[in-house]
């Protein structure tokens, strides 16, 4: 639906974002368009971004294939049913995120796993929230 | 105040980031060529592995001790310094990047520790690397106070240098900015801790050690008396220059970037400065366009230098980089910035190269005084490979390199 037309125009002061320099005139400033950037909608935070490769097909169920390149952000807050990058006794695994009663635990598609509580310690802690899949073919 | 974000044994860090099964073990990173240690972890610390030291001399040792050793790997530590310093960014506008694994933030008293705090926990749940910080009224305090937050709970803050009796008793070697030679010509003079220089006065002290001591004795003091260059990130020398032609082909830029390295390099030294970044800019011309468009990159430097053999490695490991076979080049230029006096280098591992270095800077500097330019030049312009070390032990380079990205077991 159309926003409703602003009142009042004539009391609003009229502002320009278009530069008035002088010199060779840039045609069609008004047209420009970014062209579609993979970055820009998979990387909200690339100081925070990483990449990884997932490996195995516990999370087909979830839509990780082996092989998928994920994109992981360290600083997106951990939520229920979040998709994790954890370090688990020493070694980097993906799984799911359930929280139960104040505690937090992690899940794998998988059911021949069983939920491990997250303690915070070296032993098992969240790397970072997976926040997309690529697929290559 | 001044805040001091430096990353814990950040090339160790580095190395961890991807590695949990390392996180609680000795690991030690090697210099370039694998000559010695220059990062250690506490537990490699705590073994006895000394700073600097040869890996033939603990190579023995250090499999024994199932110690994890590893090449440099800069291109990774790059990244993450890269990170850190844009992580640090997102809390303050006022940051300087003082070298790849250490910055300043400037704020106001009252804001301080908090932003400390701040910064700690945001650099690592981003970026995954812990700093410490210290915080203090001036830079060189700041910089005393980051070692207590290291063996602390990383935040340190010394707001009364005067009522500090930890600072006041500590040796005049442990002040940043005092080197060997300083701390001797001190000591001679019975100045030995901290509370001795305050004692001392400023006039005595810049009897001792000219402007520093009257620098240092502010300084220590809680009067900010920044060593000139370091506050201004943007204070920089630039050398550059159009081709006039397009220009293709690796070699000639390498010859021009030579050219204008070698300037600067002179420049630094004649002024006294050394230099904490290197950036090479390049000017691309493209179909339709009529300038050109510009491509930059930077790299930190592990010690501030005016060693134009250093500075020149690193400008031609950028180019490489940054060279696309089949470009057209019009313009290529070099500027070095985070410039600091010779006297905080901090380069006191690698002494004993830094100071061949110098003599050799300066002997180079003597033959083009008198001779002109032509006399002596690098040889790069026939495409001198310089860039090739020795790196037996390099770990991936996770965040550069798609081939090298970690693989995780979805489990």
């Amino acid at each position: 639906m159309p926003k409703k037309k602003e009142q009042n125009t004539d009391k609003a002061p009229l502002l320009y974002t278009a530069k008035a320099a002088a010199g060779f005139p840039l045609p069609g400033d008004d047209s420009v368009e970014r062209a579609l950037d993979l970055n820009a909608l998979l990387i909200d935070n690339p100081t925070s971004t990483f990449f990884v490769r997932a490996e195995g097909n516990s999370m087909e169920g979830s839509g990780i294939v082996s092989g998928d390149i994920l994109v992981v952000d360290r600083s997106v807050e951990v939520k229920e049913g979040a998709i994790v990058v954890a370090a688990l006794f020493g070694e980097l695994v993906v799984k799911r995120i359930r929280k139960k009663g104040g505690a937090t635990y992690l899940v794998s598609d998988n059911e021949a796993y069983e939920p491990i509580l997250v303690s915070g310690t070296d032993e098992c802690h969240i790397w970072g929230t997976v926040t997309a899949s690529v697929t290559q073919f | 105040m001044f805040l001091l974000v430096d990353c814990n044994n950040f090339f160790v860090s580095c190395e961890r980031l991807f590695r949990p099964d390392i996180s609680k073990c000795p690991v030690v990173v090697l210099s370039s060529n694998d000559g010695c240690a220059i990062s250690r972890s506490q537990e490699a610390k705590d073994l006895g592995i000394q700073m600097g030291i040869p890996y033939f001399e603990i190579k023995n040792f250090a499999e024994k001790h199932k110690v994890h050793i590893f090449s440099s790997n800069f291109v990774l530590y790059r990244d993450i310094s890269k990170r850190v310093i844009e992580a640090v960014s997102s809390l303050s506008d006022d940051v300087s990047q003082y070298s790849i694994d250490e910055a300043f933030v400037v704020a106001d008293e009252k804001d301080a520790e908090h932003l400390a705090k701040a910064i700690r926990e945001r650099v690592y749940q981003w970026v995954g690397i812990p700093v410490s910080v210290g915080v203090a009224p001036t830079m060189t305090l700041a910089k005393f106070a980051n070692q207590r937050a290291k063996k602390g709970t990383g935040v340190s803050v010394l707001k009364e240098p005067k009522d500090d009796a930890l600072l006041l008793s500590a040796s005049v070697r442990e002040l940043w900015g005092v080197g060997r030679k300083s701390a001797e010509k001190l000591e001679a003079d019975g100045i030995k801790t901290i509370v001795d220089i305050l004692i001392c006065g400023k006039s005595a002290l810049r009897q001792l050690l000219g402007v520093n001591g009257e620098r240092l004795y502010f300084e220590v003091s809680g009067v900010s008396a920044p060593h000139i260059a370091t506050v201004d990130s943007n204070h920089s020398l630039m050398s550059t220059r159009s081709f006039g032609k397009v220009v293709t082909e690796k070699t000639v830029l390498e010859g021009a970037l030579t050219h204008h390295i070698t300037h600067l390099g002179e420049s630094l030294r004649r002024k006294k400065l050394g230099a904490s970044v290197v950036t090479v800019e390049l000017r691309v011309k493209r179909q339709g366009q009529i300038r050109g468009s510009g491509v930059c990159a930077r790299l930190p430097l592990l010690h501030p230098t005016n060693d134009t053999q250093i500075l020149l490695k690193c400008v031609l490991g950028l180019m490489s980089e940054m060279y696309v076979r089949g470009e057209r080049y019009v313009k290529a230029g070099v500027v070095v910035s985070g410039l600091t006096p010779d006297y905080v280098s901090q380069g006191d591992l690698f002494s004993d190269s830094a100071r061949s270095g110098s003599i050799l800077m300066e002997t180079i500097d003597a033959i083009t005084d008198k001779y002109g330019d032509e006399a002596m030049h690098y040889g790069t312009l026939n495409g001198t490979r310089l860039w090739r070390s020795k790196t037996e032990r390099l770990s991936p380079r996770y965040t550069t390199s798609w081939k090298d990205i970690k693989t995780i077991k979805t489990l």
